[in-house]
C-alpha cells in the first residue's frame, strides 16, 4: 500500500494548543489515515515531519508562526477529507467564539457590535470591575447573572436599583446558577420545562430545586438567582422583588419556588408579601414552620420540602424521597467498626452543607461543627471528636486550587484524611452534575472511595444532584457509587438524615416527612 | 420604583464576560454566545473604577436620555455657509483690541513661540503697531486681551492669532440656533497660523482681508442666490466618499467647492487682485478645513445646549495647555499639552525642534470627521503607518470610544459604515483611547513654520477629570 503525504501550511496563524490537538484527533479519526498532526511549524515540528517523509518543497519558507495540518493516508482523497474535516474542527471553534471577527471582542460593546439582539450578559470577572461591567450591561438593556463575588454592598444595592430602574434583572453578586429561556447559565442542571419557577439566593440550592423538580415530573419554568446577600436586611431582597415581579409577569410560571436560607424576618416578610397572586412556596432552610406567612404562601425548612409543597400546589403526587441505592441504613451500620461514630460531610454545595447541617440538627444527637456554622458557637476548630461538615467551596479551601464542584480532584485529600481517623463513621458527600461541573465526578472520585471503605472503613453516604437530562447522566452516576459501596440518597436532605442515623446506630427506619 | 416593563427573555442570546467555561456552557445546550477577551479596563485605579462604576450605574438613564439628544444634534443637524465677515462684526464679545487663539485660556507669558509669532503678526495686520517689536510690548504689556476662541463659539487651526478685522466663516446651524465661526484659511507657505511673522506672513493676513474676503462674499453671494447657502457637512460626506477625512486632507472636498464656485470666480474679472486671489485658491489644498472646523462648531454649540450629557464637547490645544469640555458645562479640564508623536519630520529637524500640540482643529474628530474617517482615507493611512489596515484601526479606536455611527459620513471601503460619532469621556476613561489628532508640527523657537506632521495624543487627565466632574455635577442637582 503506498502512502500519501499531504501538509496545509497557514501562514500567520496561531491556534490554541488545545485547538490544534483538537484538529489532530479529527485528523487521527478520519478513514484511511495512518498518522495526522495539525501544530504550529517550530523547528523541532518540522524536522519530525521531514522524517516521517513529508517533502521539503511543501514546507519551504515554513516559519514557527506558521501553522499546519499535515496527513499521512492511503489516497489523495482520504488525505484531502481528514485535512478538511480538520481546518473545519479547528477554525469553526475559533469563528463560533468570535463571529465575523479575526479577533475575540475584548469589551461588552464590541460583543454587542457582533450580536446587537444579545440580551444575557455572564459575568465573571474580578470583584473589582464586576459591578462597572454588571452596570454596562444592564445600561445595554441585558439581564446580568454576575457570578463574580467581592463586590462591595454599596456595589450590590447601586446595582440592583439600576436594574429596577431598566427593568431587567442583575442575578448576584455571587450568583452561580440561573436558567432563562430554556438555557441554564453558569452552573445548572438539564431539566424540562414545566411551571415551577425557582428563586434561589445561592447557587447549589438553585440546583437542588431544579433537579428535584425535573426527577420528580414536573418541570421548571425559568430559575432566578439573587446572590447570597440579597436577603440581609441591608439589601432587603431588591433583587427578590424583581424575581418575583418577572415570575408573575412570565406566562410560562404557574407556581414560584423560593428558596434560601432563612431571610431578616422583616425581609422574609416583604419578599413573601409581593407574591400576592401567584402561589408561592418559600423554602426557608431551618426556619421556625410557626412563622406566619401571607395567604397563598406555603413555607417549608427544606429544599426537600420546597419541593414537596410546590407539587402539592401543582396537585402532583408525592414521590417516596426515602428510596436508597446501595446497602441500607441497617446494613452500613453493620458494616461500621464500633469505634467509627464521626460522621464527615465533604461538600461541594454551599447551600447543600448547609441543609444537611440544617436536618443533622433535628435528627442526630450529637452537635455537628462546620466552618460555615448556623450556630456560630459550632464553628471551626472544632474539639476533639466531634462531627464535623465542610463547605469545600468556600474561599479558605479554593485558594490556588479549582472548587470541588469542577474538580472532585480538589476533595479527595480530604477524604483520605477524613479515612485516617478511626473514629470516623460517615463519610457524606454531595456530587453535583450539570453544566458547569466535572464532566464524570463519580467517575473520579470511585477508587478512592473504594480504597478508604475497604477493610472496615467508613461508610460513605453520597447524594448526585443531576438530572438525567444533565451531560454526566444522573442514573450513570448513581450506578457508578453504588457500585463501590456507596449508600445513595434521593435528596440531600435524606443524606444527611441517613448519616445521621449510620452514626448514632439507629436502625429504625427514618420516616421523618419533609 | 421600576419605570419599565420587566420581561424575561424568550430566547437567550448571551454575551460572557470572565470564565471561557460558561460560554462553553451554554454553547453546549444550543445558545448563541459571544465570548469577550476581558481584560482589566485601562482605568484601573480605585477612584476611577469607582467614578466610573457610578456613571454606568442608575444615573446612566438619565445620561442615556441627554446622549441620545446629543447624537441627533451632531448627526442630524445641516450647519449651511451663510457668510464670510470680518470677525468683529459676527464673533460675540470680540473685544476691539483682542486676540482670539486655539485651545483653552492663556496668559501671554506662557504663550508659546509659534503662537506669540503668529499673535505679533496678527497685531501689525490689525494696525495696532507697526511692526512685531512694538507688537510684542503690546502683547507683553497686556494692552492686547487674549481669548479662548472655544469659548467665543470660534475655533481656529493651528497658531491662529484672530483679530477683529479678521475674515471669518459664519455657519449657521439652524435647527439648535447656533453658529459657529472659524478664520478664512491662510493657505501654505508663509503664514502665521504655522508661527511665522516675517513680512510675508503679515501680508498673507492683510491679503485675506483686503482682497480675499470681499471676493469670497461675491462668490457667497452669488452661490446662494443660484443654489441656496452650501449645506457644508452634505459637501464633507461627500469628501469623506472621495477620500478625505475632512481635516487632514480636504482636498476632494475643497476641489468639490472650489467646482461650485467657479462661476463666480471667473465673474470676479481678471484685475490683479483677482488673479491673486485665483493664485491662493488653487494653491490652498486645505481650504475647506476651516469651512468644515465653523461647521463642526456649530454642532458641538448645540451639544452643549443640552445639560447631563457624557460627550465631549471641545477638546483644543494652545501649545502650553490641552483642554477638553464635558457636556453642557462651560468647564475646561486642563493637562499640558501633549508632544506630537509618531512624526515625521523634514530633513533637518527632530523632536527637539518640536513645539507641543496646538489647535483647535480637533473639534472635526467630536463630529465624525478626522481620525473617525481615517479608515477612509488613503491619504491618512499613508501617514498612519502606510496600510489602509493602520487607517481602519484609527477609525475602530474611535469606535471604542464614540456613542454612536453617523448617518451621513460614510466609508466605501468599510461597507459604508458610518464613520464613529460622540465621543464618551466614560469610554475614553475606560478604555484608555484618546481621540487622536492628525496635526502638523511648529518649530518651537526659530519661526522657521511647519517642520513635519504627526498624531497628538490627548493626555489621559483632563478626560479624567470631567469624568470625576460629572460626580460634581450630579452632586449639584
Amino acid at each position: 500500500m503506498t502512502t500519501t503525504f499531504s501538509i496545509r501550511l497557514f501562514k500567520d496563524t496561531y491556534l490554541d494548543s488545545v485547538l490544534q490537538m483538537s484538529g489532530t484527533r479529527v485528523l487521527e479519526e478520519s478513514d484511511g489515515v495512518t498518522w495526522g498532526s495539525s501544530a504550529m511549524a517550530t523547528p523541532a515540528n518540522i524536522e519530525t515531519l521531514l522524517q516521517r517523509g513529508f517533502g521539503a518543497q511543501d514546507l519551504d519558507g515554513a516559519k514557527p508562526g506558521d501553522l499546519f495540518i499535515a496527513v499521512e493516508a492511503s489516497d489523495e482523497t482520504a488525505a484531502s477529507d481528514a485535512a478538511t474535516r480538520a481546518e473545519a474542527a479547528m477554525f469553526s471553534s475559533r469563528r463560533a467564539a468570535t463571529p465575523g471577527l479575526d479577533q475575540a471582542p475584548i469589551s461588552l460593546d464590541q460583543a454587542l457590535r457582533l450580536e446587537p439582539s444579545a440580551n444575557i450578559a455572564i459575568i465573571s470577572v474580578p470583584g473589582d470591575y464586576a459591578a462597572l461591567e454588571a452596570n454596562k450591561a444592564l445600561g445595554r438593556g441585558l439581564d446580568v447573572l454576575l457570578f463574580s463575588d467581592n463586590v462591595s454592598r454599596a456595589d450590590e444595592i447601586a446595582l440592583k436599583d439600576h436594574a429596577a430602574a431598566r427593568g431587567r434583572l442583575v442575578m448576584g453578586p455571587g450568583a452561580g446558577t440561573a436558567m432563562l429561556a430554556g438555557i441554564g447559565l453558569a452552573f445548572a442542571n438539564v431539566v424540562s420545562p414545566g411551571p415551577v419557577g425557582v428563586i434561589a439566593a445561592a447557587g447549589t440550592g438553585a440546583q437542588e430545586a431544579m433537579a428535584l423538580c425535573d426527577r420528580w415530573g414536573v418541570g421548571v419554568s425559568q430559575v432566578i438567582g439573587l446572590g447570597g446577600r440579597d436577603l440581609n436586611e441591608d439589601i432587603g431582597g431588591r433583587m427578590a422583588a424583581l424575581a418575583i415581579e418577572a415570575l408573575k409577569a412570565d406566562p410560562t410560571t404557574e407556581v414560584i419556588l423560593f428558596v434560601s436560607k432563612p431571610p431578616a424576618p422583616s425581609v422574609a416578610q416583604h419578599v413573601m408579601s409581593l407574591a400576592n397572586g401567584i402561589p408561592m412556596v418559600a423554602a426557608f432552610m431551618g426556619v421556625d414552620l410557626t412563622m406566619t406567612a401571607p395567604a397563598g404562601v406555603v413555607l417549608a425548612d427544606t429544599l426537600e420540602g420546597g419541593v414537596l409543597r410546590t407539587m402539592e400546589l401543582l396537585g402532583r403526587g408525592a414521590p417516596d424521597t426515602s428510596v436508597t441505592h446501595g446497602p441500607t441504613i441497617a446494613e452500613a451500620i453493620d458494616r461500621l467498626p464500633a469505634e467509627r461514630t464521626l460522621i464527615r460531610g465533604l461538600f461541594s454545595g454551599g447551600t447543600l452543607c448547609y441543609e444537611a447541617l440544617v436536618l443533622l440538627g433535628k435528627t442526630y444527637p450529637l452537635p455537628v461543627y462546620s466552618n460555615t456554622p448556623i450556630d456560630k458557637s459550632l464553628g471551626l476548630p472544632a474539639p476533639d471528636g466531634a462531627s464535623v461538615l465542610l463547605d469545600l467551596g468556600e474561599e479558605e479551601y479554593t485558594k490556588g486550587r479549582p472548587h470541588p464542584m469542577i474538580d472532585p480532584m480538589a476533595r479527595i485529600e480530604q477524604l483520605e484524611q477524613a479515612a485516617a481517623d478511626p473514629r470516623v463513621g460517615v463519610i457524606l458527600l454531595d456530587v453535583v452534575l450539570g453544566y458547569g461541573a466535572h464532566p464524570d465526578p463519580a467517575g473520579v472520585l470511585v477508587p478512592i472511595i473504594r480504597e478508604i471503605m475497604a477493610d472496615g472503613g467508613p461508610q460513605v453516604v453520597a447524594y448526585v444532584l443531576g438530572t438525567d437530562q444533565d451531560p454526566q447522566h444522573f442514573g450513570a452516576q448513581v450506578a457508578k457509587l453504588v457500585e463501590a459501596g456507596c449508600l445513595v440518597t434521593e435528596t440531600n436532605a435524606r443524606a444527611a438524615i441517613a448519616a445521621g442515623a449510620i452514626a448514632s446506630r439507629d436502625r429504625v427506619k427514618r420516616s421523618l416527612s419533609l | 420604583m421600576s419605570v419599565a416593563q420587566r420581561e424575561l427573555p424568550t430566547e437567550a442570546n448571551i454575551i460572557n464576560l470572565g470564565l471561557p467555561l460558561f460560554a462553553e456552557a451554554v454553547r453546549e445546550q444550543g445558545a448563541t454566545v459571544t465570548h469577550v477577551d476581558w481584560g482589566v479596563p485601562s482605568g484601573s485605579e480605585p477612584d476611577v473604577v469607582a467614578a466610573l462604576t457610578c456613571s454606568y450605574g442608575v444615573r446612566s438613564v438619565a445620561f442615556d436620555v441627554a446622549n441620545a439628544e446629543v447624537i441627533a444634534r451632531l448627526d442630524k443637524a445641516s450647519p449651511v455657509l451663510t457668510a464670510v465677515a470680518p470677525a468683529g462684526d459676527v464673533i460675540p464679545r470680540l473685544g476691539d483690541r483682542m486676540l482670539l487663539h486655539a485651545g483653552p485660556p492663556i496668559e501671554y507669558e506662557s504663550v508659546c513661540d509659534p503662537l506669540r509669532r503668529s499673535m505679533r503678526a496678527a497685531v501689525v495686520a490689525e494696525g495696532w503697531a507697526i511692526d512685531v517689536d512694538g507688537a510684542e510690548s503690546l502683547l507683553a504689556s497686556g494692552t492686547v486681551l487674549l481669548g479662548a476662541a472655544n469659548d467665543h463659539d470660534t475655533v481656529v487651526p493651528m497658531a491662529t492669532a484672530l483679530g477683529p478685522t479678521t475674515p471669518v466663516w459664519v455657519a449657521e446651524n439652524r435647527e439648535a440656533g447656533t453658529r459657529g465661526f472659524a478664520p478664512v484659511n491662510q493657505g501654505p507657505g508663509e503664514v502665521p497660523w504655522f508661527g511665522r511673522e516675517t513680512p510675508a506672513a503679515v501680508n498673507r493676513l492683510i491679503f485675506l482681508r483686503d482682497i480675499a474676503q470681499p471676493r469670497l462674499s461675491r462668490i457667497l453671494e452669488g452661490l446662494a442666490e443660484s443654489k441656496g447657502p452650501l449645506d457644508i457637512m452634505s459637501m464633507a460626506a461627500q469628501g469623506v466618499q472621495m477620500g478625505d477625512d475632512v481635516h487632514m486632507r480636504t482636498q476632494a472636498t475643497t476641489n468639490l467647492l472650489v467646482r461650485e464656485m467657479l462661476p463666480f470666480i471667473a465673474a470676479l474679472g481678471d484685475d490683479a487682485a483677482s488673479l491673486e486671489f485665483a493664485d491662493y485658491l488653487s494653491k490652498n489644498h486645505l481650504f475647506y478645513l476651516t469651512i468644515a472646523m465653523a461647521a463642526a462648531k456649530s454642532l458641538t454649540l448645540s451639544a452643549q445646549q443640552v445639560p447631563g450629557s457624557t460627550v465631549v464637547t471641545s477638546m483644543a490645544r494652545n501649545g502650553t495647555t490641552f483642554g477638553v469640555k464635558i457636556g453642557a458645562s462651560p468647564v475646561w479640564h486642563i493637562t499640558d499639552a501633549p508632544p506630537v508623536a509618531d512624526a515625521l519630520y523634514y530633513a533637518g529637524f527632530s523632536d527637539r525642534d518640536a513645539a507641543l500640540d496646538i489647535g483647535d482643529s480637533a473639534v472635526l474628530e467630536l463630529v465624525g470627521l478626522g481620525g473617525a474617517a481615517a479608515a477612509g482615507s488613503p491619504a491618512v493611512a499613508a501617514f498612519l503607518g502606510g496600510s489602509m489596515a493602520d487607517a481602519a484601526r484609527a477609525t475602530d479606536e474611535m469606535t471604542r470610544v464614540c456613542l454612536a455611527d453617523s448617518t451621513r459620513f460614510k466609508i466605501p471601503v468599510q461597507g459604508f459604515r458610518g464613520t464613529p460619532l460622540a465621543v464618551d469621556v466614560r469610554k475614553v476613561v475606560e478604555t484608555g483611547i484618546r481621540p487622536k489628532v492628525t496635526t502638523g508640527i511648529l518649530h518651537r523657537s526659530s519661526g522657521g513654520g511647519q517642520i513635519g506632521a504627526g498624531v497628538a495624543t490627548a493626555p489621559i487627565e483632563g478626560f479624567r477629570a470631567g469624568l470625576f466632574a460629572l460626580d460634581d455635577d450630579s452632586a449639584g442637582m
